[in-house]
């Protein structure tokens, strides 16, 4: 063959496959956004920031873990055969948490909360960065999806702090995953001071915008007081419940309406996350609120698949008779106990499936009733007995309830046993027994004073899964021999 | 298909091409040293005479047309070629010599080629005939037991679903084996050179929609020849994706000469194997009412089921294996045609196939179509050019379409008791769920591969690869109303379209220098891209059970989505063959690669590799030596690499679920796939070879023996991150390595002298692989993984095997109160589940490993290792094949035998059967569901156990309790050893002699009829139905497709 001819085409040949291919070798995803482009606007902050929430509500659902936490280990509830394996968490298993079979994942593991406190990382990070006229609503978005965020980091460690005990504080998102350092759990003063100074922050930045399922400074304020509480220092609780109330934005439901406070949007509501069914959006679920319902509100489902309420909560709890009681108790599937009907928006909505069906509520997380029984403790604790009692009676009038009168230990105790009724089954009762030091009264069998001194009130993690990703974790202090 | 119309035209084409000119006969005796030869092959030069074979007396006629240009050429295996002018003659007897024929078979090594004699690297070659007409859906299953080196199990008899194949060992760790769809890709697996094409099964599994085995796509009768390449010498040239092996297929090509049709077909029936031992009817009853003698109290004696008392009620005096409803025989049959022929111009080959395979579940199966044409084309005297068109399609039936652990209706492990009357309703509704099913899979694909060679200048050559795939594949589903379990209609199409190019310039030149210096020097570039596009649609509540397809779907059932996905890979290569004397070989290699998979700044990869060999017997010190043919050393060391198999795995990307927050669009980090990092880079294969070939006796006897030692550095893999980064796991090159050392050894012999009329050959395959952990991140921190199912624990340790399991120690049954230790501070009988069950007589003895009174699986006190131990390894020692062949003047017998030793199974089928019932169940479950048979179990019983000197083997069977979980394998109850030889495939041939042919005129030259049996018989100590019927991770579930065995019968008929 001809020489030239070979080494002509050679270098066609050659050339082309030169140049078609430095192309094809800088590649980037077209199927999906990725960090280095994502943090360009405010609209993908707020995809962002509803990323947030919408994990916190994961969170709380997986195995129910909020009405865990909050209710059942506080012996709110009888729990139907179905739940075999709660049942060391209620008194008659003397609130063994230790013992939680195929529920470590959920109730020992607090990783999927961290996921929400590094995604609100990266958006109080990334959104002062941003121009402000890459939002569509200018500074003020801006500062609000900051302080959404912001609220929220504080609101997740708050819990976590509730639930397990002193966390591992992380202050920023992973810079370099190839140095992550080593951290233990961090102080309890570090901890609340970094909660503190971001709910500060987002009261400075929140607007009081109407929409409940978003963080708005209400509910920054509500949460500061809680926190407050939590460590007793009961001044600062009262001045931050005050500002609320006194901001006259929340108001009680009259009793008639009362149950309109778990429908989403309420006047009383503070915050909530979203769980309300809509056509579109699958927001809602059947597996989460369902557990409280039998028939006639659920086809087909009966006490075993339920949470009643305990036998304490109907026979001594509830000693008197009250409108409240009528609003959100009713005798369930048999008749031989009562449920808890906050929670009943029951919602057959596909005509083709007779069993498909979701329970469109939403689960309140901070409400003005909350708030203000909180101020009745916190006025107690100053010495304002004259005001607690006022806040207190606010609600038992609501409820349907004689004012109370008496003073001293037996108005502390009212004021605990009216927030148990008032705040049932929404996930509060063992966090006020805590703060309110009400264990080792109510359940001196379990809670023995070295159980109290050990805080064993916590949860235990799971340090199988835990302790190989941080080797400086420690248990929680009881649960190393219990 | 039509295929008598197939065979007419071919027919045509035959009779077309045999109008006849003047013709001379030849004759003639063909020997050896020791006599005559039956059955050489004498052929025409040039190909335009019938080939002929000499008969018993090693004589032949043959018909040429030219005598004075023609020359025969005779050709036996085991012997050197020959060829012979024929000039004026017309008798011409030859003496043939025996050759070590193996040895000049030509191996491509990268893009250069090299004689098997010549090599420096672990080859093994399988030649197309020894796999032949076996009934197998895909090659690969058929290389199990007939290559060193390998490890073959068929976890799964799913016809078209793809096996593990992994070549020297694991280097895969599945970061989460219960997301996992695929469980051969928890298992690393080869890269595929098809024709010149490199395929990567990890690539194409990763984006399949019907899952079916792409490799499966090959007609098995097409193949060539199949090179296993094991060693860094031979995979380093492969570069980026070579470090797990290298298998290289070449498919037949055109021959010169008149055309030669075959015509080949088999058919036979498939069967299902043994299933679990089970008992049935009244005997179960009987079973079961004395187990609840033995333990019940009187009250609960007073209050037994129903269906356990009530023997008479025709609703539960049945007896119904269950197991049994869902299986059939079926029957697998192949068509094959092709046609070869050609002149010095042009020549091609071109074949037709139909593949059909009936599962032995009810609505599987498998069938391929498929179509290939090889031509030849000469040029210019210096420039010729081939080009391979392949198209198949391939339809694969699911049965109901679920996981791999689910191919019958019910639950494996929760079947219901047999005395359960099935009523015609019930019968429908099982058999329903498959028959009323739509679920079509289909695989298209089509490749074409084109190289042209130019001889441009004195010995350097320029060649032109161009090749293009596309692979389209589909499913559509449909489930109607009335077999969904929840009343939920759906239909869905799930659409995925595949595309490679390939382009690759190569340069290279030969030269010997002063008759004793040879060199060859080549230069390659190449570049690759592919494409992947994915269409998915799914609807809910279809508006009536008459439309089968998504549409009229109210938009809240409506689900969809697009993908696109592409990458480019660019490599250059060098590559050095040099040999002093044909006897000291030297080859070196040196590759390039960028892929786009990588960080912006670690794309490119660099992979080199040396060998040498020496072939001691050429030496003067051996050459005398008469019985020593062949000794040869070889060593070689290299490094080779894998790509991920994620197109973007160093971009950190972001969810956008469909579901919402407050109507708001959502965006999360991706959760799914891993934290990762932007400088992802190759993970490497370092590998070191040292092997000897020892060819004696005239080739009688050779050996091959193989060392290695493979150490796979910075795998990318997801692992645990640290969880207050937000993050559950990075995914990142794991500064860990993982270990492979081996010896492949292969033996074959030829048992009988080269003039006996019944010839014997036995070949020994025996691989042996350690597979080991060498170093871990974070200080060689053990951690502990979830198996699939969550069965028991998986533990990684350095030194430990990967998917070795960690499990609380089984030691026997607590026959008697005295037997149970107490401790002496409190006073307290050990506890198990975390003090929750104090141990009473009949309790298992669980080894209390940590000493703290109670034996628990998560002991949960800062220790993470509560009570458990490293425990079996699923990975097998020892792996290979012992295969016989006789033939006997027309017959030919082989026998396929294939062995797995050292290796742990777990059988989590019988524990969760056990567990299901007694653990879960109560009275209840214990009357209502199968039960596996205990009848021979030594088993605790309060009243055996009055016997003080009774020893129980298994523990207490009490349908009342207590619970606690004691038959889940978590503990090493169920442990069980996987070792087992298989005899795989007998198949028997008869080849009619060619007079009665020439007789029966008709133009046949060779007919051949052959039965075969496959999968006949398994000898194993487990109690699993089939020890190799496991998953790569060891555990037998119960669910899995069973291995079917096979007859078929035969013909292959060439004119």
């Amino acid at each position: 063959m001809n020489k030239k001819w070979a080494s002509i085409l050679l270098i066609i040949i050659g050339s082309l496959t030169f140049t078609g291919c430095k192309k094809y070798l800088d590649l980037e995803p077209k199927n999906s956004t990725y960090d280095q482009v994502f943090w360009v606007n405010g609209s993908n902050v707020q995809k962002a920031l509803s990323g947030s929430y919408s994990m916190l509500r994961s969170a709380f659902q997986q195995d129910r873990s909020y009405f865990v936490f909050g209710d059942i280990a506080a012996d709110n509830f009888a729990l139907g055969g179905d739940f075999w394996n709660y049942t060391s968490f209620i008194q008659t298993g003397n609130f063994n948490f230790g013992y939680a079979p195929y529920l470590e994942p959920s109730l020992w593991n607090w990783s999927r909360f961290y996921s929400v406190i590094n995604q609100c990382h990266l958006i109080i990070e990334n959104t002062p960065k941003i121009p402000s006229d890459k939002f569509s609503g200018g500074e003020a978005q801006q500062r609000q999806l900051e302080g959404e965020a912001r609220f929220l980091r504080a609101y997740v460690y708050f819990y976590m702090q509730r639930v397990w005990g002193d966390v591992i504080l992380t202050t920023e998102s992973l810079k370099d995953p190839q140095d992550v350092p080593s951290l233990p759990r961090a102080t309890e003063d570090e901890i609340f001071s970094f909660i503190v100074a971001d709910l500060e922050k987002s009261i400075e930045l929140l607007g009081s915008t109407g929409n409940k399922a978003v963080a708005n400074k209400g509910a920054g304020q509500a949460l500061l007081a809680h926190v407050h509480a939590w460590n007793h220092d009961y001044e600062q609780a009262e001045k931050f419940a005050s500002d609320l109330i006194s901001s006259s934005q929340y108001e009680l439901e009259a009793i008639d309406d009362y149950t309109k406070i778990w429908n989403g949007n309420s006047k009383e509501s503070i915050f909530e996350l979203n769980m309300l069914f809509d056509a579109v959006s699958n927001e809602a679920t059947a597996g989460f609120f369902n557990v409280f319902l039998t028939e006639p509100f659920i086809r087909n489902k009966g006490l075993n698949s339920t949470w009643s309420l305990s036998d304490f909560v109907t026979d001594q709890l509830f000693d008197q008779e009250e409108a409240r009681f009528d609003e959100v108790v009713e005798t369930g599937s048999g008749g031989t106990r009562y449920i808890l009907t906050k929670y009943s928006g029951v919602d057959y909505y596909d005509a083709n499936n007779p069993d498909t069906y979701v329970v469109s509520n939403n689960l309140v997380l901070l409400r003005l009733a909350d708030i203000i029984l909180l101020r009745a403790e916190a006025r107690f604790k100053n010495g304002d007995v004259a005001g607690a009692l006022e806040d207190l009676n606010l609600i038992k009038e609501r409820a349907g309830l004689e004012p109370f009168t008496e003073q001293g230990a037996a108005l502390f105790h009212e004021i605990f046993d009216e927030r148990r009724r008032e705040l049932i089954g929404e996930g509060h009762a063992k966090f006020d027994m805590i703060r309110m030091e009400q264990l080792s009264r109510l359940f001196p069998d379990a809670y023995s004073q070295a159980r109290i001194a050990a805080k064993g009130y916590h949860w235990p993690l799971h340090m199988r899964q835990l302790l190989p990703q941080a080797p400086l974790l420690t248990q929680n202090e009881w649960w190393k021999s219990h | 298909m039509n295929m008598t119309k197939c065979f007419t035209f071919f027919l045509l084409l035959f009779y077309i091409s045999t109008a006849n000119a003047q013709q001379v006969s030849i004759t003639g005796i063909v020997r050896d040293s020791e006599g005559a030869i039956p059955g050489v092959t004498v052929s025409e030069k040039g190909g335009k005479a019938y080939p002929v074979q000499t008969d018993i007396d090693g004589q032949y006629r043959i018909t040429v047309n030219n005598p004075e240009s023609t020359t025969l050429v005779f050709s036996f295996i085991g012997y050197v070629k020959q060829e012979q002018r024929v000039g004026s003659r017309t008798s011409i007897n030859v003496v043939l010599e025996a050759d070590l024929a193996a040895l000049d078979e030509v191996v491509v090594v990268g893009y250069q080629q090299q004689s098997v004699r010549k090599t420096t690297s672990s080859v093994q070659i399988v030649s197309g005939a020894q796999i032949e007409n076996l009934p197998a859906p895909s090659f690969e299953s058929l290389l199990q037991g007939r290559v060193s080196g390998i490890n073959i199990q068929n976890f799964t008899g799913e016809p078209g679903a793809r096996n593990t194949f992994t070549v020297r060992g694991n280097t895969t760790i599945s970061p989460d084996l219960n997301s996992e769809i695929d469980l051969a890709n928890t298992m690393s697996s080869p890269l595929y050179i098809i024709d010149g094409m490199p395929v990567s099964v990890n690539d194409l599994s990763g984006s399949s929609a019907t899952g079916t085995n792409y490799i499966a796509g090959i007609n098995v009768n097409d193949i060539e020849s199949i090179v296993v390449q094991k060693d860094a010498a031979a995979t380093a040239v492969w570069g980026s994706r070579g470090a797990n092996g290298v298998i290289v297929i070449k498919t037949k090509s055109g021959a010169t000469g008149k055309p030669t049709v075959r015509l080949s077909y088999y058919t036979g029936a498939t069967q299902r194997p043994e299933l679990q031992r089970t008992v049935a009817g009244a005997q179960e009853r009987r079973q079961k009412i004395g187990l609840i003698n033995e333990y019940g109290s009187f009250a609960q004696l007073s209050n037994i089921p129903q269906v356990l008392t009530d023997s008479l009620n025709p609703s539960f005096n049945n007896a119904t294996d269950w197991q049994d409803l869902f299986y059939s025989t079926g029957r697998v049959s192949n068509y094959d045609v092709n046609i070869a022929a050609g002149n010095d111009i042009i020549n091609y080959r071109l074949s037709l196939n139909y593949y059909d395979e009936d599962g032995i579940v009810r609505n599987t199966g498998f069938s391929r179509y498929s179509l290939r044409g090889n031509f030849d084309f000469k040029l210019f005297p210096a420039a010729k050019t081939n080009l391979i068109v392949a198209a198949s399609r391939m339809d694969r039936k699911r049965g109901l379409g679920r996981g791999v652990d689910e191919i019958v209706p019910i639950s494996a492990t929760s079947m219901p008791a047999s005395f359960v009357r099935l009523t015609d309703a019930d019968y429908d509704f099982y058999y329903g769920q498959y028959d009323k099913l739509r679920d079509d899979n289909q695989t298209d694909a089509v490749s074409i591969f084109s190289q042209t060679d130019i001889d441009v200048y004195k010995g350097i050559k320029y060649s032109l690869q161009a090749s293009a795939q596309a692979t389209m594949d589909r499913r559509d589903q449909f489930q109607p109303t009335e077999i969904a379990t929840n009343g939920t209609s759906f239909s869905s199409g799930d659409r995925y379209d595949l595309y490679t190019y390939n382009l690759t310039n190569i340069l290279s030149y030969g030269k010997t220098l002063a008759e004793n210096h040879t060199f060859a020097l080549t230069g390659m570039q190449s570049f690759e891209y592919n494409n992947h596009k994915n269409t998915y649609v799914l609807g809910y509540n279809l508006p009536t059970d008459d439309i089968e397809v998504v549409q009229g779907i109210a938009q809240r059932d409506l689900r969809g989505y697009t993908d696109f996905r592409e990458a480019g890979l660019l490599s250059f290569l060098g590559q050095l063959a040099y040999d002093y004397k044909a006897r000291y070989m030297f080859n070196a290699s040196w590759r390039a690669d960028v892929s786009s998979r990588f960080g912006k700044d670690t794309k490119w990869g660099f992979f080199p590799a040396l060998s040498a060999s020496w072939i001691a017997s050429d030496e003067a010190f051996l050459k005398d030596i008469a019985w020593l043919d062949l000794l040869k050393f070889r060593g070689s060391w290299g490094e080779s690499g894998t790509l991920p198999q994620d197109f973007y795995a160093p971009f950190n990307v972001w969810d956008l679920p469909t579901s919402t927050y407050d109507g708001n669009t959502v965006a999360t980090p991706s959760f799914s796939k891993p934290l990762t990092l932007p400088n992802l880079t190759w993970n490497k294969s370092s590998q070191i070879n040292l092997g000897a070939d020892l060819f004696l006796f005239d080739s009688r006897l050779n050996v091959m023996v193989d060392v290695y030692r493979k150490e796979t550095k910075d795998p990318i893999m997801a692992f645990d991150f640290p969880f207050y980064t937000g993050y559950s796991s990075l995914s990142y090159n794991v500064p860990m390595t993982i270990l492979n050392e081996g010896v492949d050894l292969q033996i074959s012999t030829r048992n009988l002298s080269g003039t006996s009329v019944l010839q014997w050959t036995t070949n020994l395959n025996l691989s042996y692989n350690k597979n080991r952990i060498g170093s871990l991140p974070n200080g060689d921190r053990s951690f502990y993984a979830d198996s699939r199912g969550y069965n028991q624990q998986l533990l990684y340790t350095v030194g430990s095997p990967i998917y070795r399991w960690a499990q609380m120690n089984y030691q026997g049954v607590y026959n008697h109160q005295d037997q149970i230790p107490v401790n002496a501070v409190t006073g307290n009988p050990v506890t198990y589940f975390k003090g929750n069950y104090p141990v009473k007589p009949g309790f298992p003895i669980w080894q209390d490993v940590n000493a703290d009174w109670d034996v628990w699986s998560d002991s949960d006190k800062g220790a993470a290792d509560g009570d458990l131990v490293p425990t079996g390894d699923p990975n097998p020692r020892f792996t290979g094949g012992l295969y016989n062949e006789f033939s006997y003047k027309n017959f030919s017998l082989s026998v396929l035998g294939t062995f797995t030793f050292k290796r742990d199974i777990i059988n989590t089928y019988m524990s969760n059967q056990f567990n299901g019932v007694w653990n879960f169940g109560g009275i209840n479950n214990f009357a209502n569901q199968r039960l596996p048979d205990y009848s021979e179990i030594n088993y605790w019983s309060p009243s055996k156990a009055q016997d003080p000197e009774f020893s129980a083997d298994f523990p207490s069977l009490s349908p009342y309790g207590p619970n606690y979980y004691q038959f889940l394998p978590f503990s090493t109850l169920w442990n069980e050893n996987g070792d087992y030889f298989k005899i795989k495939t007998i198949s028997l041939g008869y080849r009619i002699n060619d007079e009665s042919l020439q007789r029966l005129g008709m133009g046949l030259n060779q007919v051949r009829l052959y039965a075969i049996a496959d999968n006949i018989y398994t000898f194993q100590s487990s109690s699993v139905p089939d020890a190799e019927l496991v998953t790569p991770q060891g555990e037998y579930s119960g669910g899995a497709y069973p291995l079917p065995r096979k007859f078929t019968f035969g013909v292959e008929v060439t004119f």
